[in-house]
């Protein structure tokens, strides 16, 4: 057959065979604990230790309190910034503790570039601040020494955008080299305990802004590379290692909504609601949402959503393999409002009636397969009920299906069932199914439709709400991991 | 199973002008053919417990010069596309991650400074393997002292067309202007390798940076057997018009236009079907003696291959219809001659797409021909398709579900159903026009939404020259000012439907400098500027005012407004 090759260069022509040589290497990497290969992406010990958090609060305190504004334009004369006392870091922390939070951001610096702490790189903070409040303000520190003291988690959310700075998007580095950088080092120092510092990823566009005097709008084309973030990540995590670099950091995703839900297929890679199975890096989505009826910052009239309303984002959020930040905006008086104090403390209370007993202490669990113990660790279903996140279950390698078996000696009102993956091995169900029983023989499937991805943690509602409160009688209940990337595995189980 | 022909000329090799030469832009260049070139060689994982990073394994051991084992001509191609006599050789670990590759460490950092550039790599791996190839960047920003130049810079991954030979991949890159490039590390499979038993190795050449965004050299897919601008040599024949009836579907017709004899319609014209239906196609022909052939390719690996057994396509033929082929049409019926065309159209027998196929987009091929299943057109001496009238065109064929998943992506507002529900929840039909409505957040209004729809969304625009997805902006204009709402075409709701929400400030307490005003709607009336009425924004009840129109500051426009100027 003729073939037609079109050359635009000639090339030299070689007729050498097809010998195949290279570095073959025959190693094989003992194994004595019989631990499955890992299914990559798997996430950073950072992004472990992140993904721990679960549920923290996200503070949104600044000029815009003042201002009653929600973006600033960077114009606003820093004497509007003058509290009526001295904000108070420890009471957010002490409210938001009590819905069982395990940590918290603060707004160090929004979009309007007004800086909560005394920093050299700017005459637009607190040290020009209208009152002696607002003189003595330090959000990195006194949130820092609080969430310490609290035994809390904490970090801090700059915004690269600056609309008062006269450098941003001026078409030199000047504004990353001279204020963007500099910032977040002086925020580091703040500690190097942080967990997570938050990138917003607002570039400019069609807001106008002030810009030093010049007014008007500017954009960048490529954040990455604008505030160079590959570096500023890399100094980030030299003081503090255990701090996610959250959205254009790369460490942890916007789950792509500010409503509070996740998909219920949730995939630790990729982007969105349900992220991707097939993308190459562990980014696990955070989603932010308001827990107030108005804006991110405080607002004169707003109200605090219910406990109820609150509790079911909880579900869709932190039951669906994403963390939940939720917003509360301290006033003017640099506290939450008592309105907020109290919802605070009501979810926490409902959070630990619903989610707080597990009825798996003391029901029997047997698995359909398990996978051969190794030298010093087993795979047996005990583990799923240890309170060892260390210690898994898994079947043997090639058996991506598997049922968990629970039965209690008399009938049980079920509520919830968590679930939650062993991802320091990578995220791997894709399906499962759960079915209750009276009598361990006629079987009734609850939540379908919704049972695809685990991930670190998935809370399935078993009447299919996240917005009602009912329970199911059974003696008997089943999960059965039905497609899985390879072995499953699971650290705990637990059954409200 | 083999194809019922031995010929398997799959892919043409296009020599792009900048075939294999340095570029003089930037000239970084390795070659791996003489010492020097680089500063050493290793490997690198991104994974902190790669058992390359704890020690457990030597790296060194794993990349090695090794001699081209593809320098010659290729019995596919016919050509040489990398004669190189040394090449770099990595074997992927299987107890890497997902990112393991080898580590070419440069001679002298490379700057990049502002600019794009684009690296090109020589990449050769075994048949069987993923597609998929990243380049890493290691490096530092050059005032920075003590800081290491392993910080990883960016990863841009590129597919391979085709596996089992060289190909020449474009990583384009982009640094903070105050960034050195120290290494490069090339990933040869970015699949995860859980599920491997034994390693490969992979073959790296010719790494050069430039500002050339395009590959010095090509593997085509699709390949026709004939000049794509050739025109046609006789003016009594020519195919016109096609015509899909597809089970389920409104009939589809699309015109063909003459000009040459090969025609990618694959940017204006998508086939609709769904899994296990039935696809009847037909061919407005003027001439005689010739037949129709129909491809597609369900493998999405950029070539039809016909697999033919007792005179009839296999169930993965890709070849799946066909009026005349060594006296028989696709149904098996013999046909005592090739002439097939009944008054002025060619019938093709019906094919049925997989029920297991999956939903997606695939590349389909009409090919009016003499007795040839293969899909570059007849290249028989004396029954050129070129010389005997026939024509070859390509469309897309979109296998699609009766529902597709629709989803919002957005800060400061949701766009939701109308009913006030989140777009996710429920999937909404396939071919129907949809309407959403916008609610921006407290403070804020919506200036459009950028949709994209189609399938792949996260993966690339194109897969095998295949466009996936299309994004659109919808600009305000386009929304019911007076519900906020708008109708989504049908024609939109063709795969996957991913919407963002564009929401910004209403622009309280803005002021002069070039900015739109907007007003709050307690401010009654309508008003006008010079004789111009000020336009309303839709959705937030605002009157919008150019500041060009005024020099006033906002609290001054507005005291003029509510007096009613």
């Amino acid at each position: 057959m003729k073939k037609i090759v079109f050359y635009l260069v000639a090339m030299l022509s070689f007729s050498n065979g097809h010998a195949a040589i290279g570095p073959i290497v025959e190693e094989t990497l003992p194994n004595p604990d019989n631990e499955p290969a890992p299914v990559h992406p798997v996430p950073s010990q950072r992004q472990l230790l992140w993904q721990e958090t679960e549920f923290y609060a996200f503070f949104h305190f600044g000029m815009n309190t003042f201002t009653n504004a929600e973006w600033g334009d960077g114009s606003e004369a820093e004497n509007r910034f003058a509290p009526t006392k001295v904000p108070n870091p420890r009471q957010w922390l002490t409210a938001v503790k009590t819905a069982g939070m395990k940590g918290g951001i603060a707004v160090v610096k929004h979009h309007d570039g007004f800086c909560l702490w005394p920093t050299a790189t700017t005459t637009h903070s607190i040290m020009n601040a209208g009152n002696e409040n607002g003189r003595y303000t330090n959000i990195p520190d006194s949130f820092s020494v609080a969430a310490r003291d609290l035994g809390m988690k904490y970090g801090f959310y700059v915004s690269p955008w600056d609309l008062n700075s006269g450098y941003w998007g001026d078409g030199t580095s000047n504004y990353v080299n001279k204020v963007f950088l500099p910032q977040c080092l002086e925020l580091a120092k703040y500690g190097s305990d942080q967990f997570e510092m938050w990138f917003d990823g607002a570039t400019g566009g069609d807001h106008s802004g002030y810009y030093g005097g010049a007014r008007g709008m500017r954009t960048i084309s490529d954040a990455s590379t604008y505030y160079d973030i590959p570096n500023l990540r890399d100094t980030v995590h030299s003081i503090a290692p255990n701090c996610v670099i959250w959205g254009v950091g790369d460490e942890a995703r916007w789950i792509g909504n500010e409503a509070g839900w996740a998909g219920e297929t949730n995939w630790a890679m990729g982007s969105g609601e349900s992220g991707n199975e097939h993308q190459w890096k562990w980014c696990a989505g955070e989603c932010d949402a308001k827990a107030t009826d108005k804006g991110w910052f405080w607002h004169s009239g707003e109200s605090p959503k219910t406990a109820q309303a609150l509790f079911k984002i909880y579900l869709e959020t932190v039951g669906r393999n994403a963390t939940l930040i939720l917003n509360f905006p301290p006033d003017q008086s640099g506290e939450l409002p008592q309105a907020d104090v109290k919802v605070l403390g009501e979810l926490g209370t409902m959070l630990q009636q619903r989610l707080g007993t597990d009825l798996m202490a003391d029901a029997t669990v047997t698995a359909t397969a398990t996978r051969a113990a190794g030298a010093a660790r087993t795979y047996e279903v005990d583990n799923l009920t240890d309170n060892n996140k260390d210690t898994y279950w898994a079947t043997d390698d090639g058996v991506h299906t598997a049922t968990i078996n629970v039965e209690w000696e008399e009938v049980r009102t079920l509520h919830y069932v968590m679930l939650m993956e062993y991802i320091r091995l990578g995220q791997r169900i894709r399906e499962f199914s759960i079915e209750t029983s009276l009598d361990g023989s006629s079987w009734t499937k609850r939540a379908t439709g919704s049972t695809t991805t685990v991930g670190y943690k998935r809370i399935v509602p078993l009447n299919g709400s996240t917005s009602t409160y009912s329970g199911i009688s059974a003696r008997y209940l089943r999960v059965t991991i039905e497609d899985s990337r390879s072995c499953p595995t699971l650290h705990t189980m637990a059954v409200y | 199973m083999r194809p019922n022909r031995n010929y398997s000329i799959y892919h043409i090799l296009l020599i792009a002008i900048q075939a294999l030469l340095p570029s003089v832009v930037g000239a970084q260049h390795i070659t791996f053919e003489t010492e020097g070139e680089y500063r050493s060689l290793g490997v690198y994982d991104t994974w902190e417990q790669s058992p390359f990073r704890t020690g457990l394994l030597d790296g060194s051991k794993y990349v090695a010069l090794s001699e081209n084992p593809d320098a010659g001509v290729s019995e596919i191609t016919g050509l040489a596309s990398n004669p190189s006599a040394t090449v770099l050789a990595v074997q992927r670990s299987r107890y890497g991650s997902n990112t393991f590759g080898a580590r070419i460490d440069l001679n002298e950092p490379l700057h990049l400074g502002t600019s794009k550039k684009y690296v090109h790599v020589l990449v050769n791996k075994p048949v069987g393997e993923g597609a998929a190839v990243m380049l890493i960047g290691l490096g530092k920003r050059h005032e920075w002292e003590g800081q290491r130049p392993e910080t990883e810079q960016f990863w841009v991954d590129a597919a391979m067309a085709a596996l089992g030979e060289w190909n020449d991949l474009v990583f384009p890159i982009t640094t903070n202007e105050a960034v050195d490039i120290h290494s490069f590390v090339v990933v040869p499979d970015l699949a995860s390798p859980h599920l491997r038993t034994t390693d490969f190795i992979a073959y790296i050449d010719e790494i050069e940076v430039n500002d050339n965004p395009k590959p010095r050299f090509q593997l085509v897919n699709y390949p026709i057997n004939f000049d794509i601008n050739q025109t046609p040599t006789r003016t009594d024949r020519a195919l016109t018009k096609l015509t899909f009836t597809s089970t389920g579907e409104s009939s589809r017709n699309v015109t063909v236009p003459t000009t040459t004899v090969y025609t990618n319609l694959t940017e204006s014209a998508t086939v609709n079907a769904k899994a296990g239906g039935s696809i009847t196609v037909k061919m407005t022909y003027m001439g005689a003696w010739m037949s129709g052939y129909v491809y597609v390719d369900w493998n999405n690996d950029g070539q039809f291959t016909p697999v033919i057994e007792n005179s009839k396509p296999t169930a993965d033929s890709e070849l799946v219809s066909y009026t005349f082929l060594d006296g028989y049409n696709s149904k098996g019926s013999s046909q005592s001659n090739g002439n097939s065309v009944v008054n002025g159209v060619i019938t093709c027998p019906a094919f049925t797409v997989p029920a297991d196929i999956q939903p997606g987009i695939y590349r389909m091929r009409l090919k009016v021909d003499w007795n040839s299943d293969d899909a570059g057109g007849n290249s028989e001496t004396n029954n050129l398709i070129t010389a005997n009238g026939g024509a070859v065109v390509d469309v897309l064929l979109n296998v699609h579900e009766e529902e597709v998943r629709i989803t919002a992506n957005q800060l400061n507002g949701d766009v939701l159903r109308t009913d006030g529900l989140a777009l996710s929840d429920a999937p909404i039909p396939f071919g129907k026009s949809f309407k959403i409505k916008m609610a921006p957040a407290p403070d804020f209004t919506y200036t459009g939404i950028v949709l994209t729809h189609g399938y792949n969304l996260d993966g690339p625009e194109y897969v095998r020259d295949n466009r996936q997805f299309r994004t659109v902006t919808v600009p305000v204009e386009s929304f019911d000012a007076s519900t906020d709402e708008y109708t989504i075409p049908a024609s939109y709701i063709d795969g996957e439907v991913r919407i963002e929400g564009l929401f910004t400030p209403d622009g309280e307490g803005m002021g002069i400098g070039g900015d739109d005003v907007l007003f709050d709607k307690t401010i009654l009336g309508v008003y006008s500027i010079d004789g111009k009425r000020l336009p309303k924004v839709p959705g937030r009840g605002l009157y919008i005012l150019r500041t060009s129109q005024t020099n006033a500051r906002t609290s001054d426009v507005r005291k003029a407004l509510s007096n009613g100027r």
